[in-house]
């Protein structure tokens, strides 16, 4: 990952996100392989790399019984490299930034999820760090708790902390992150920048008409691939497009009369009776499409190319449902 | 430089927990109530309650001349029980404890070094027991010599030693105890490594020492008793001898090594490899 970047690390759960997390941080030995961290081979360079790596895995551990001061305290002080004397303004530094200063006395056991988070980050932030892990930073946070954090790490990012934080959530993913990888049964199966990713989806045209079976003739004419018929998306599903069968089988059947006795211009009604048929665009030109959409004479009410949603891409990568990790 | 900032930091945390503050408190009571009974059933020379053991019965014998004897009656009562829960409390919680908080991959990651953060935690358990030993000794002497005469001392072997002499005994019978209590605390670390609950490892170390405790008190297993862990722990009373019976300290000072050794050497290969999933 880019120095500097902000790198998502995706995968369904149980796809080996954290193990592979540990095992970057020396808490896991990996039983074949290796792992390294900033270039330094783990476990054996743990205690060379890691006070350059902060990071947050599986949810905060603190000792409960301890003020939140005094939980950073001791990791502060488990740390050999740092010094002992900075020690209090490292620490107020780090729960300021994570805006517990005012919480600092209070005994971890009584601060709410958030803060728990918080303090797990502001942990991270005990000294100057070139790398920070962050693993599901947002898990079970309510929106205000998910906009902290997602603030914290845009601001650690434009600090020029080279961030990583895995997550399932694409939503967080998209907004925060330049680069991402995804895992699927613990293996990597892509990686690049957010854009690369995108561009690994096939862009699909997408046709609003009244007559969709017509529209499918004309784009598996056009050659193109996996055409399909759905309702949009405003309206309820009509009859016809949402029991049909998968799009090839659509294609063989002779046109329903209904779809032929009725008129293509006019007799539209507002949203009545459209549907959306889409297709692969592949490299054929939309211009092009459209024009022998409207030479068949078919009304064509809409007409789109539009990218797979991020969504779409990742259960594309990782599989759907019960695949997951099969 | 920073390990003593280290030790210092975990050091705090255990003495500071309410938990551990409270065993203090109980080996504290203990030989004040020890001395107090003693001292309301036996006014006179012929106050044998019946000791624990041999060495116990000495000492009872001798506690009415002499209050000093009290630290040796205290000391030899508690080490049946209450000072291996003090130390198996500390020791199996040192590990298992930090895994059970999740608090040990953050100190890994920091990273602590996992030798490192081991020796810390076994230094935090010697100096715990010792502590322990030493408040035994202390809260006994003060109540001996509060509530029985003092003076020279009459040792087991029958010669009376000075009164200095017979505190620096007592000084070194503390020292013993203390190692003996940093062999079980190593014991407790290895126990420690093996598991997250900190409850198991506690109570692990604790049937560890009660079964070696009844397997060393059946004869027809006398063999075994040499190689038990806790089978010297009473020979301190080899101190209170003239000439002291430096055989049998030796031997009580050796075991407690080569138990600190091993289980030191089993946590060590434990921890260093284990993966933290917790």
């Amino acid at each position: 990952m880019p120095d500097g970047s902000v790198y998502g690390f995706l995968g369904p759960n149980g796809s080996g996100k954290t193990t592979t997390i540990r095992m970057l941080l020396g808490l896991a030995f990996p039983t074949g392989g290796t792992a390294a961290l900033l270039g330094v081979g783990m476990p054996d360079g743990a205690t060379h790399v890691l006070h350059r790596v902060g990071s947050l895995v599986e949810g905060p551990a603190f000792y409960p019984f301890l003020t939140g001061l005094d939980n950073l305290a001791r990791y502060d002080a488990a740390d050999r490299t740092v010094d002992p004397k900075t020690a209090r303004t490292r620490i107020d530094n780090a729960l300021d930034r994570v805006g517990l200063l005012s919480a600092a006395k209070k005994r971890y056991r009584h601060y709410s999820l958030g803060m728990k988070q918080r303090l797990a980050i502001a942990a991270s932030l005990l000294r100057p760090r070139e790398l920070i892990i962050l693993d599901e930073p947002t898990n079970g946070l309510d929106p205000q708790g998910t906009r902290e954090v997602r603030a914290l790490i845009r601001q650690i990012a434009a600090d020029g902390t080279t961030v990583f934080v895995s997550s399932h959530l694409l939503a967080e993913v998209e907004q925060i992150c330049t680069h991402v990888g995804v895992m699927r049964s613990g293996r990597l199966v892509f990686q690049g920048s957010l854009p690369e990713l995108r561009r690994t989806g096939a862009a699909r045209v997408t046709v609003q008409t009244a007559d969709p079976e017509a529209a499918v003739k004309v784009l598996t004419a056009l050659g193109l691939p996996d055409p399909r018929v759905s309702a949009p998306a405003d309206q309820p599903p009509a009859p016809a497009a949402a029991d049909r069968p998968p799009a090839p089988s659509a294609v063989d059947e002779p046109p329903g009369p209904s779809a032929a006795d009725r008129p293509p211009g006019p007799g539209l009604g507002l949203g009545q009776g459209i549907a959306e048929v889409s297709a692969v665009l592949g490299d054929a030109a939309p211009e092009r499409i459209c024009a022998e959409l409207v030479q068949a004479g078919i009304g064509v009410r809409g007409f789109a190319v539009t990218s797979p949603s991020l969504e779409d891409l990742f259960v594309g990568l990782t599989g759907e449902g019960f695949d997951v990790g099969a | 430089m920073s390990v003593p900032r280290f030790f210092a930091s975990e050091l705090r945390l255990v003495f500071g927990r309410r938990r551990n503050l409270l065993l203090l408190a109980v080996t504290a009571v203990f030989p004040l109530v020890i001395g107090i009974a003693l001292r309301l059933a036996a006014p006179h020379p012929q106050g044998g309650q019946g000791g624990g053991s041999e060495s116990g019965a000495a000492f009872f014998n001798q506690l009415a001349g002499n209050g000093v004897f009290l630290t040796f009656i205290a000391l030899s009562s508690l080490l049946i029980l209450v000072l291996p829960v003090v130390v198996a409390v500390v020791a199996g919680d040192s590990v298992a404890g930090e895994a059970g908080y999740g608090t040990l991959r953050y100190l890994l990651a920091v990273p602590a070094g996992r030798s490192r953060l081991l020796a810390v935690k076994f230094g935090v358990i010697m100096t715990f027991g010792l502590c322990a030993t030493f408040i035994v000794s202390a809260v006994a002497l003060v109540a001996g010599a509060a509530l029985f005469p003092v003076g020279p001392v009459t040792l087991l072997s029958g010669t009376t030693v000075s009164l200095p002499d017979g505190l620096l005994r007592l000084l070194f019978v503390t020292l013993y105890v203390a190692a003996a209590m940093a062999a079980l605390g190593a014991i407790g670390l290895a126990v420690s490594t093996l598991t997250e609950h900190a409850i198991g490892a506690i109570a692990t170390v604790m049937i560890l020492v009660v079964a070696s405790e009844v397997i060393d008190n059946v004869p027809q297993l006398a063999v075994a008793g040499p190689y038990l862990p806790t089978h010297w722990w009473l020979s301190f009373d080899s101190l209170l001898r003239v000439p002291v019976d430096t055989s049998t300290l030796l031997r009580g000072l050796l075991s407690f090594a080569v138990y600190a050794l091993i289980f030191g050497s089993i946590a060590w290969a434990r921890f260093t490899t284990a993966d933290v999933t917790s």
